[in-house]
């Protein structure tokens, strides 16, 4: 970005992400027609969006002017293999949608985990998310350039919790109803910090649940606007335990090597002394044996701080 | 103003954890001939999940609660990436990286290894060649 134009705009980081939830109790899908799903992620209207990395479900990548720019070309029914990364970036500009394509097989989404819920009759769900993540820029200056001089220390802020809840209701779990998403809070002291990056034990240090879906995040910012249109899964936020180099789980605990880190935010997010970092979980916990109930978690906000000097 | 020399340099460290033991300010002692820039830390992954507080020189702590081993720990030390300190933390010579850590599973853990990885600052002597990095 040009010196003038960089005085102009600035940007902050954003997800364009939308979620396709599909619920049945048969042990594949209702029988459907096959083809290709034509589909948006609405805009927010409020910027312009400069798409940088493209990932999840996605078959056919479109875009502003709906010319393919990628296309899975019927290969992979799961559409692209592993990420995407835009270069040149891609504008959708300010009231521009995303056009998505996604390939319905057999009436079955691209489901990238399924859920299940046994019982008399096993409910199932499968989770096929879609995903731009980049940068929206606004007009005029960032608001987040402080007053006073700095230097940079990195920090941590690791919050726990315990994820002992599932994606649907019990106990009907055939009723499908969806259980809320939790909310929790990390109050910023002492300093100004800026937040560079997101970590997260799940896969870690769950070596044991062989069939554990993890969770989806949706982030604030410091003033409490939303960091993505929907819910992300960790494997495509935390800069550990990513998405492998498949659309599978990691292939193993600790195998840090085999994941992929994922960059977000980018750029930083600034959260001054005293503001809350704030993020949602929604749950995809389900009743398989080999899920467990009751599971530690962490998301660790990892960044610097800004010390006076 | 001396003039400098910067080389590579990988301060390690070994530890067993006992079974839910908090040892705090263990001091890993950095070498009096140099100073060094701290910038990056790799550690054994156990199969078992520990925890570490790190500390600079001036006490200042790198995190607010301890920091899950999912983060500076991998199955492949030595091959994986490190994870790096942005930006580098510096400590004057013969100083410590202290570290305050918490065993996590209930049973002894270890041994662990951690490897303090940054660059050496020398001080160049007159006269003086230094080779190699």
């Amino acid at each position: 970005m040009s010196p003038s134009i960089a005085s102009k705009y600035y940007e902050t980081p954003y997800v364009y992400a939308k979620n396709y939830f599909q619920n049945y109790t048969s042990l594949v899908p209702p029988s459907a027609p096959n083809g290709v799903l034509n589909d948006v992620i609405q805009s927010d209207g409020d910027s312009d969006f400069f798409a940088r990395r493209a990932a999840g479900a996605l078959y056919n990548f479109q875009d502003m002017n709906q010319a393919y720019f990628i296309s899975a070309q019927g290969g992979n029914p799961q559409g692209f293999v592993q990420d995407v990364p835009l270069a040149p970036e891609k504008l959708y500009p300010l009231g521009c949608s995303i056009p998505i394509q996604l390939l319905i097989q057999f009436g079955a989404y691209p489901a990238q985990l399924t859920l299940q819920f046994p019982g008399v009759t096993t409910a199932y769900v499968g989770v096929a998310p879609v995903l731009f993540q980049g940068a929206k820029r606004w007009k005029g200056a960032p608001n987040n350039k402080p007053n006073y001089k700095y230097y940079e220390k990195e920090f941590n802020y690791p919050v726990p919790f315990t994820q002992d809840w599932t994606y649907l209701l019990s106990p009907n779990y055939t009723q499908f109803n969806v259980a809320p998403y939790r909310t929790f809070y990390q109050t910023v002291n002492d300093y100004d910090f800026e937040l560079w990056a997101i970590e997260v034990n799940a896969d870690f240090d769950n070596n044991t649940l062989s069939t554990y879906s993890g969770y989806m995040l949706r982030l604030y910012d410091a003033n409490g606007y939303v960091l993505m249109k929907d819910f992300v899964h960790y494997r495509n936020l935390s800069y550990v335990s990513g998405f492998s180099g498949t659309h599978g789980t990691p292939a193993g605990p600790g195998l840090t090597n085999q994941f992929i880190p994922n960059c977000f935010p980018c750029p930083p997010v600034v959260f001054p002394v005293g503001s809350i970092i704030k993020f949602d979980v929604l749950s995809l916990l389900d009743t398989q044996a080999t899920s467990g109930t009751s599971i530690s978690q962490v998301v660790n906000f990892r960044g610097v701080r800004r010390i006076p000097c | 103003m001396p003039e400098y020399e910067y080389k590579d340099f990988t301060k390690c460290f070994t530890i067993t954890l006992t079974a839910d033991s908090t040892p705090n300010n263990i001091g890993v002692q950095l070498d009096k001939d140099a100073d060094f820039f701290w910038e990056g830390v790799q550690a054994t992954y156990t199969q078992q999940p520990y925890a570490a507080t790190f500390f600079d020189h001036t006490q200042y702590a790198l995190s607010n609660a301890p920091l899950g081993s999912y983060s500076f720990a991998s199955a492949v030390v030595g091959c994986a990436p490190p994870r790096l300190i942005l930006p580098s933390l510096f400590f004057p010579a013969g100083s410590a990286i202290i570290m305050n850590l918490v065993e996590l599973s209930g049973s002894d853990n270890g041994p662990i290894q951690f490897l303090f990885r940054g660059t050496k600052r020398y001080i160049k002597k007159p006269n003086a060649v230094m080779r190699g990095r």
